[in-house]
C-alpha cells in the first residue's frame, strides 16, 4: 500500500516509521528544509521538500497513486486543506486528518475527511482513565 | 440579533446586505469599506483587535461597519458577532487554509447563502467550487490587471 504523510513533527515521523515497519510504502512531505534534510536521513530518502497543503507539492509525492493520506500538520486548518487536496483532487481513498480542538475535529468529519484523530479527546480520555482509579481510592 | 432595518415592507426598496469579512488585513478592510460604502451593513471578524485601526472612524461611528474580535474558523466566534443571518461571507485572511475552512464553516454549518474564499493558489478554485464554495484568487487578478495595463 502507498501512504502519504504529511508533517514530519514527531506524530509524522513515528506514524511512517510504523507504516514502513509495517510494510507499506510512504512518502512524507515537509516544508521547513531543516526538518525536512533531518527526517530524509532518518527515513532513507523518503521525503519530499515543500507544503503538503499545495497540489503542486501532493502532485510530486504521487498522491494520485496513494491508497491512505495522513496529515499531521499543528493546524487543523492545514490538516483539513492537505485531506480536501488529497480527496477530491487526488482522489485518494481514504484521509486521515489530526486535529487539535474538538469542534475542528467535528467540522473536519463534516467536511468529509474519513478519520479526524481529536487529539484533546485522546488525551482526556487517557488522563481520565489514569485519574479515575486515584479518585475511587479518596472515598 | 436585531434585523438590519429593510425594504420587505415595500418591494420597491432593495433590503440592505449584511455581509461578514474574515480577516481585517489590507484587503478585508478594503473589501469592508468598499461594501458598506455601497450601503452593506458589514460585521468585521479578527482575532486582533489592533488590526481594526485602519478602518474609517466615519463608517465605525454609523455602524455601517461593525467589528467582532473572534477566530473566524469558529462556530461560537461567528454566532457571536452576528454572522448566521447574514446574506454573503468573504474570508480574507492571508492564509488560504483559514479562509477555506472558515468559509465551509459557514456555507454547510451555519447556511450563509452566499460564501467567497481568497486563495492565492488557482489550482484549488475547482475543488472548491464544486464544495459550493466561490473562491477568488487575489493574485491572479492583481496579475490580469497589470497585464492589461501594458497593452
Amino acid at each position: 500500500m502507498y501512504v502519504i504523510v504529511v508533517g514530519c513533527g514527531t506524530t509524522g515521523i513515528k506514524v511512517a516509521e510504523w507504516l514502513m515497519a509495517s510494510g507499506a510504502e510512504v512518502t512524507l512531505i515537509e516544508k521547513i528544509a531543516e526538518k525536512q534534510r533531518l527526517a530524509d536521513n532518518l527515513l532513507g530518502s523518503v521525503v519530499v521538500l515543500g507544503d503538503g497543503t499545495m497540489i503542486d507539492t501532493q502532485n510530486t509525492a504521487g498522491t494520485e497513486r496513494a491508497a491512505l493520506f495522513i496529515s499531521t500538520l499543528s493546524s487543523d486548518e492545514d490538516n483539513m486543506l492537505a485531506c480536501q487536496i488529497a480527496k477530491h483532487h487526488f482522489e485518494v481513498d481514504r484521509t486521515i486528518a489530526m486535529s487539535g480542538n474538538p469542534d475542528n475535529a467535528k467540522l473536519l468529519s463534516l467536511l468529509g475527511i474519513d478519520i479526524v484523530v481529536d487529539v484533546t479527546e485522546l488525551i482526556t480520555e487517557k488522563i481520565q482513565s489514569l485519574v479515575a482509579p486515584m479518585l475511587v481510592e479518596d472515598l | 440579533m436585531i434585523q438590519t432595518s429593510d425594504g420587505n415592507l415595500n418591494s420597491g426598496v432593495q433590503r440592505l446586505k449584511r455581509i461578514a469579512v474574515i480577516g481585517c488585513g489590507s484587503l478585508g478592510t478594503q473589501i469592508a469599506i468598499e461594501l458598506s460604502s455601497s450601503g452593506n451593513i458589514v460585521i468585521v471578524i479578527d482575532k486582533d483587535p489592533k488590526s481594526f485601526s485602519a478602518l474609517p472612524t466615519h463608517l465605525l461611528e454609523s455602524s455601517r461597519v461593525v467589528t467582532a474580535i473572534g477566530d473566524g474558523t469558529q462556530e461560537i466566534s461567528l454566532r457571536q458577532a452576528g454572522v448566521q443571518d447574514v446574506d454573503l461571507l468573504i474570508a480574507a485572511t492571508t492564509r488560504a487554509s483559514v479562509n477555506l475552512m472558515s468559509g465551509q464553516l459557514a456555507r454547510h454549518v451555519m447556511r450563509i447563502p452566499v460564501v467567497v474564499c481568497l486563495v492565492n493558489d488557482s489550482k484549488l478554485l475547482s475543488i472548491y467550487e464544486n464544495l459550493g464554495i466561490k473562491v477568488i484568487n487575489p493574485d491572479n487578478l492583481l496579475m490580469e490587471a497589470i497585464k492589461s495595463g501594458l497593452d
